[in-house]
């Protein structure tokens, strides 16, 4: 018979769906492991920093200006990752820089998530007047660009550690308040909304006791996926000298520092570039895992 | 006997871009303490509209008028909402129609049934928890002190539909409004559940109004029916009274279309209630 070469091919193939799905959950589990392994690293680096770090980040050594790292010839034992160009040590600062980053993301998406998710519960809850008052703002928040608004903030307020949360928690809200809204507006259609409200439970009472928790697992997915945002967000401002102020280290202003020496030490950009770019992949790898998870749990 | 409920021309008129829908048109009955009522009548006569606004539970948009809507001698639609708000799930709960979705699917069943009794009486969690399994044992879910803490999904419609009534009565209302609490369950267990809501009623005392379209319902439970139609109660009495001599025309139809095994041919058609009401569309 031609057909079963044919089907045997088939079932030997190692793409049949079953497989394909298999491989694929794997990828994803393994992809919320890595992340979330990574992310747990330079938590725990950053919450220890002052025991890890080897010198202070700030401390200047005009004497052992731009000693090499390890890995290349003529390094100083003493200075593992190198020194920049004011002799401060390079490890050390990238260590002090992942406090930044994460202190910076967390703090930031915890108020934006304060501040969007109460936005789009009202909306979505009460509708009418109150949707179309908070849709503006979220058209509002949408049409501008966050990079240039915060630039001009921080520049008017000038840059400091405040400011730069501030601005930022004003500036990425408009996911949670989306999601919160579609969210609730079907939430509160549901007759167990109806059966809490027969049992005399208040409005603010049924939008935090009854809709949030259906909302939870959506909101903590985003809070990771925008933590990797604001992250990249206060790095540019760093760089472009608009957030955090020197002596501080953060990863952004390490690479500004370094652009005069790109040339010549290569290293001075690539190292707190590379954090960053390992501190982002993790938190994205750890979201888009937990996306999937929960995806499946809301399916199930 | 005491008096429970008082509705005397109660209205329910909503606003829509057709112009206005008069949904109730001047209802009026009593309800006596620990007695039933049944509220029957055909898709959009009404009679959930009227068990709403009892609750204040109606669309927000619906503008509801009485000349007299007490309970227990409080009158119930001139309440502000924080008022409204102390005395559902206390004096007054109610019970819906599709126990799958009138749980959280959320929150354990132990959270939901607690909530609105530490907030009325102002007790403790452990008393709250106490008096959500007795009443869970009352309606028949075995170990209730474990399945306390599970899941809505945990639980199959019916039982659903036991824990709603558990938490209907967590307040000991003097008021039970059970919105067609059998309709999405099946057969089986719809004799169940009626068998319960009775007992509970006779063994606790408070007054059932109960709404439904079924008139088998009405056999096995109302002490009194109101037959709505069209947004107006077309004849009332007590239930034996009703079921054996109607006298309006509506429920004669209604009556006839109850299929009567050994009178109802198998496979030919119930008789359809002709009026010409009828032709006019209800929202």
């Amino acid at each position: 018979m031609m057909t079963t070469p044919k089907m045997l091919t088939l079932n030997t193939s190692a793409d049949t769906p079953s497989q394909r799905r298999h491989w694929l959950t794997r990828w994803k589990q393994s992809s919320i492991l890595i992340g979330g392994g990574i992310l747990l690293l330079l938590v725990l680096i950053a919450l220890f920093a002052p025991l890890l770090a080897p010198y202070e980040p700030t401390l200047q050594n005009l004497e052992h200006r731009f000693s090499l790292p390890f890995w290349m010839e003529g390094a100083d034992p003493a200075h593992l990752l190198g020194t920049d160009h004011l002799g401060r040590d390079y490890l050390s600062r990238l260590i002090y820089g992942a406090r930044i980053s994460l202190g910076i993301g967390c703090s930031v998406v915890v108020v934006a998530a304060v501040i969007g998710t109460s936005l789009g519960l009202l909306a979505g809850y009460f509708g009418g007047r109150v949707d179309m008052l908070i849709s503006f703002l979220i058209t509002t928040r949408l049409s501008l660009p966050i990079v240039l608004v915060a630039l001009a903030a921080v520049a008017l307020k000038g840059a400091s550690l405040t400011t730069l949360v501030t601005v930022l928690s004003l500036l990425v809200w408009d996911q949670f308040a989306i999601v919160a809204r579609t969210g609730s507006q079907t939430i509160r259609e549901q007759e167990y909304i109806r059966a809490a409200r027969a049992t005399g439970a208040s409005h603010l009472r049924i939008m935090l006791r009854e809709i949030l928790p259906n909302l939870r697992s959506t909101l903590i997915v985003i809070a990771t996926l925008e933590m990797a945002n604001v992250i990249l967000l206060e790095s540019a401002l760093s760089f472009l000298g608009l957030g955090v102020r020197p002596p501080t280290p953060s990863w952004g202003l390490m690479i500004a520092e370094g652009r005069d020496s790109i040339l010549f030490d290569s290293w001075l950009i690539a190292l707190p570039g590379g954090a960053l770019c390992l501190l982002v992949l993790a938190v994205n790898l750890f979201g888009d895992g937990l996306r999937d998870i929960t995806g499946k749990e809301a399916k199930r | 006997m005491k008096t429970v409920l008082e509705v005397e021309d109660l209205t329910v008129d909503i606003p829509t871009e057709q112009g206005e829908v008069h949904a109730v048109k001047g209802v009026s009955f009593n309800l006596n303490e620990g007695e039933t009522l049944c509220l029957v009548g055909e898709s959009g006569s009404g009679k959930s509209m009227t068990a709403l606004s009892i609750i204040g539970l109606q669309t927000p948009k619906a503008r509801i008028g009485a000349k007299r809507l007490t309970l227990l001698d409080k009158p119930l639609h001139t309440l502000s909402q924080r008022q409204l708000d102390q005395i559902r799930g206390k004096d007054i709960a109610i019970i819906f129609q599709d126990p799958m979705t009138a749980l959280n699917p959320t929150l354990t069943i132990e959270r939901q049934m607690i909530e609105g009794m530490m907030r009325h009486e102002g007790v403790n969690r452990r008393t709250a928890r106490e008096r959500a399994i007795d009443l869970l044992n009352k309606v028949g879910i075995p170990q209730a002190a474990e399945r306390l803490y599970q899941y809505p999904h945990q639980f199959s419609g019916g039982q659903r539909q036991r824990i709603m009534i558990a938490m209907a009565l967590m307040g000991k209302p003097s008021l039970l409004i059970a919105d067609e609490p059998t309709t999405a369950l099946d057969v089986t267990i719809q004799a169940q559940i009626l068998e319960l809501i009775r007992s509970l009623s006779q063994q606790l005392n408070f007054s059932l109004l109960m709404i439904t379209h079924d008139f088998g319902v009405v056999s096995a439970m109302a002490d009194k029916v109101c037959v709505m139609y069209q947004g107006e109660i077309v004849e009332s009495g007590t239930a034996r009274e009703v079921l054996e001599h109607p006298r309006h025309p509506y429920t004669q139809g209604l009556i006839a279309c109850i299929p009567v095994p050994g009178r109802t041919a198998p496979g030919s058609r119930l008789p359809v209630i002709e009026h010409p009401l009828l032709l006019k569309e209800q929202p």
